[in-house]
This record gives structure tokens, C-alpha cells and sequence, in this order.
């Protein structure tokens, strides 16, 4: 392995793969230069955030704010549903199918057009929710989502958000 | 989303005001320091954090983000390149034609009240640093050092590759390093 110092980094924020993690480490062994950038990351790391500490600043605004914001009313009751291995399998191809519909909307002309993530919904998170719902039922875990069981609660957040979000894009 | 995050969420929907105080509390430190810096004591700091919160708690019904404070941040960025542009397009200093983003060539406007709080010799140089770094950089290595956001979350607030924001990462670094070299020579 050559010098790379984007791999440092990586290992540092837990995101490097074990394979890339051994790899990574014998080149620590073996190069002073890396070596050197790993101390001084870490280095920086425990530093930084007694050095860019803000203590009390905005503790009077955060304080306001936690009075002033909206509260919900109550409790938006929740439509109570009771899912059998069927229903489960029928709402998902629904899913599915509507995704697949809104999940591709015309392509951005600019991928890196900013937009305000208020205002915009994140079809990656959702598309990865899906994803992951696919990958679960695959794996025979449909029972639970059978009644009597809290797991109902996977699918009706993903109804909920692709009915808001409907509403949202009109 | 931690469980903990994921509980104080649930408990403000259901109408707990203590719940979200916890939670802004909890996130005042990485948010408001990260909106502090990167407007660079041009005063709206209060503003937009109250507008970050605003604008998140009103998607949340619906909304669950995976990463809370990523989510956070996407906001409060987006809202301090807006009041960048305006407090730019104000004094004239930009023509507004080209939409691009002119936060880089803002002039530094002055002190940043937060280095009040910043600590011994090694704490005020790190602090210099960050302040002297691109916005770009400067925002990875806030999220990163003060929030700890993976930088996967990181490319996403940024909307960039994620080779993009470890690279701007690695050049912070590399500027930093040299407060760290100035230290070791005293
Ligand atoms: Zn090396």
C-alpha cells in the first residue's frame, strides 16, 4: 500500500473496512510519514474541541428557543394497522411500485444545485429505506410484522413519509 | 440515530417541551458553534440557529433524518450561504447574476467572538488556524473535530463526493499540522 492519507482519516471516523484497517496499519508500521500524520490527527482531534469551545454562547437563545418553537398539539394518532405476512407483502410491492415512481423524478440539470434540505425531500434516504426493507423481507423477516408486534412500525413510518412527501411534491 | 436521540424525538412529538430543550441544549454546542464560525461574527448567528431549529422541528412529523445533527447542519448551511450572499450582495461586493457560491471571497469582517473561549497557546493557534481555513474546509473540520460526523454525513450536508470532503479534510489538516509544528519549536 502507498501513502494515503484519505485512508488516515477514514480510520480515524470508524469508517475504514476491516481489510483496509489491517492493510492501513502495516503501512503505519513502515512509513514515518504516515506515521507522523496519524499522531498529529489525533492529535488535533483531542484538541480541537477545547479549542473551539464556545462555552455558554447561545445558551440564552437556545433556551428561548426551546420555549417558543411549536410543540405538537398531541400525539398524531396513528391509523392502527394489522399486518399479515400478505399485507405486508402486498404493501411492499405497493411501495416499490410508488417509489420506483417518485423516486426518480426528472434528473437534477445540476447534481450539485444547492437546495434547501427543508423544502427537499431526501429520495436517497428514502430509496435506502426501502433498500433495507427489501433486504429484511428477503431474508424471511415478514413475521415481524405480524400483529401483536411494535415492527408494524417499519412500514408505517415508510407509508407515512411517501404520503407526505405525495403531498409535498403535489 | 442514536436511541437516546431517537426517544427525545419521539417524546417532543408527543408533546414533551422538556424533550426538545434537552435535545437543543444538547446540540448547541457543535450547531450554534458551527453557524458562529462560519459567519465569522457577522451577527446572525442567533438568527439562523433559531431558523435551523424552526425549519427542521416543521419536517419532523413527518420526517425521521437517519443523522439528526447532519440534518441540522444541512439546514444551518444552507442558511448561512443565503445570509452570506445577501450581506454580500448589500455591500455591493458581488454581482448576483451567476448564482455561484461567493462565500469564499467574502472579506474577513472581524473578530470571532467564540475565541474568547478558546484556551492555552495550542488551543488559540488551532483556533486561529480554523478561522484562516476556506469555508469548505473549515466546515469539514468542524463537523468532523466538534459534532463527529462521519464523513460519509459530512459529503451528504455538503452535497459533495465523499473523496471531496475527505480531501478538503486532508488539506485543513495539513494547515493545522503547522500549529502543531509551532508548538513543538516553542
Ligand atoms: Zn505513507
Amino acid at each position: 500500500m502507498h501513502c494515503d492519507e484519505t485512508a488516515i482519516l477514514r480510520e480515524q471516523s470508524g469508517e475504514l473496512r476491516a481489510g483496509r484497517r489491517r492493510r492501513l496499519r502495516r503501512h503505519l508500521a513502515a512509513c514515518p510519514a504516515c506515521a507522523a500524520y496519524a499522531r498529529d490527527l489525533a492529535r488535533l482531534e483531542a484538541e480541537a474541541p477545547a479549542a473551539l469551545d464556545i462555552g455558554d454562547l447561545g445558551r440564552e437563545t437556545a433556551a428561548r428557543l426551546a420555549h417558543t418553537l411549536p410543540i405538537p398539539a398531541a400525539a398524531r394518532p396513528r391509523p392502527v394497522l394489522r399486518w399479515s405476512p400478505a399485507m405486508a407483502a402486498a404493501a411492499l410491492v405497493l411501495l416499490a411500485l410508488g417509489a420506483a415512481q417518485f423516486l426518480r423524478p426528472a434528473p437534477d440539470p445540476d447534481p450539485l444545485a444547492r437546495a434547501d434540505p427543508a423544502d427537499a425531500p431526501s429520495w436517497l434516504e428514502l430509496e435506502m429505506d426501502l433498500l433495507d426493507l427489501e433486504v429484511q423481507v428477503l431474508r424471511g423477516q415478514v413475521g415481524r410484522w405480524l400483529p401483536g408486534e411494535n415492527g408494524a412500525s417499519d412500514l408505517d413510518d415508510l407509508a407515512d413519509e411517501l404520503l407526505h412527501w405525495e403531498e409535498t411534491m403535489g | 440515530m442514536e436511541q437516546a436521540e431517537r426517544e427525545a424525538l419521539d417524546r417532543y412529538l408527543a408533546g414533551d417541551r422538556e424533550a426538545l430543550a434537552a435535545l437543543i441544549e444538547r446540540y448547541r454546542r457543535p450547531l450554534y458553534g458551527f453557524i458562529l464560525k462560519m459567519t465569522e461574527g457577522r451577527g446572525d448567528a442567533d438568527e439562523i440557529f433559531q431558523e435551523t431549529w424552526a425549519r427542521t422541528l416543521r419536517r419532523l412529523p413527518g420526517f425521521r433524518p437517519d443523522n439528526l445533527l447532519g440534518w441540522l447542519f444541512r439546514v444551518a448551511r444552507n442558511l448561512v450561504i443565503d445570509e452570506a450572499r445577501r450581506n454580500a450582495r448589500f455591500r455591493g461586493l458581488v454581482d448576483d447574476g451567476d448564482g455561484s457560491p461567493e462565500v469564499d471571497r467574502i472579506p474577513d469582517p472581524g473578530p470571532d467572538p467564540a475565541r474568547q473561549a478558546a484556551g492555552g497557546d495550542l488551543g488559540r493557534r488551532i483556533a486561529e488556524s480554523v478561522r484562516a481555513l476556506p469555508p469548505d474546509q473549515r466546515e469539514v473540520f468542524l463537523m468532523r473535530t466538534e459534532a463527529g460526523l462521519p464523513f460519509r454525513e459530512i459529503a451528504r450536508v455538503q452535497q459533495v463526493p465523499l473523496n471531496t470532503a475527505l480531501a478538503r479534510m486532508h488539506y485543513a489538516v495539513g494547515k493545522l499540522r503547522a500549529a502543531l509544528r509551532a508548538e513543538r519549536e516553542d
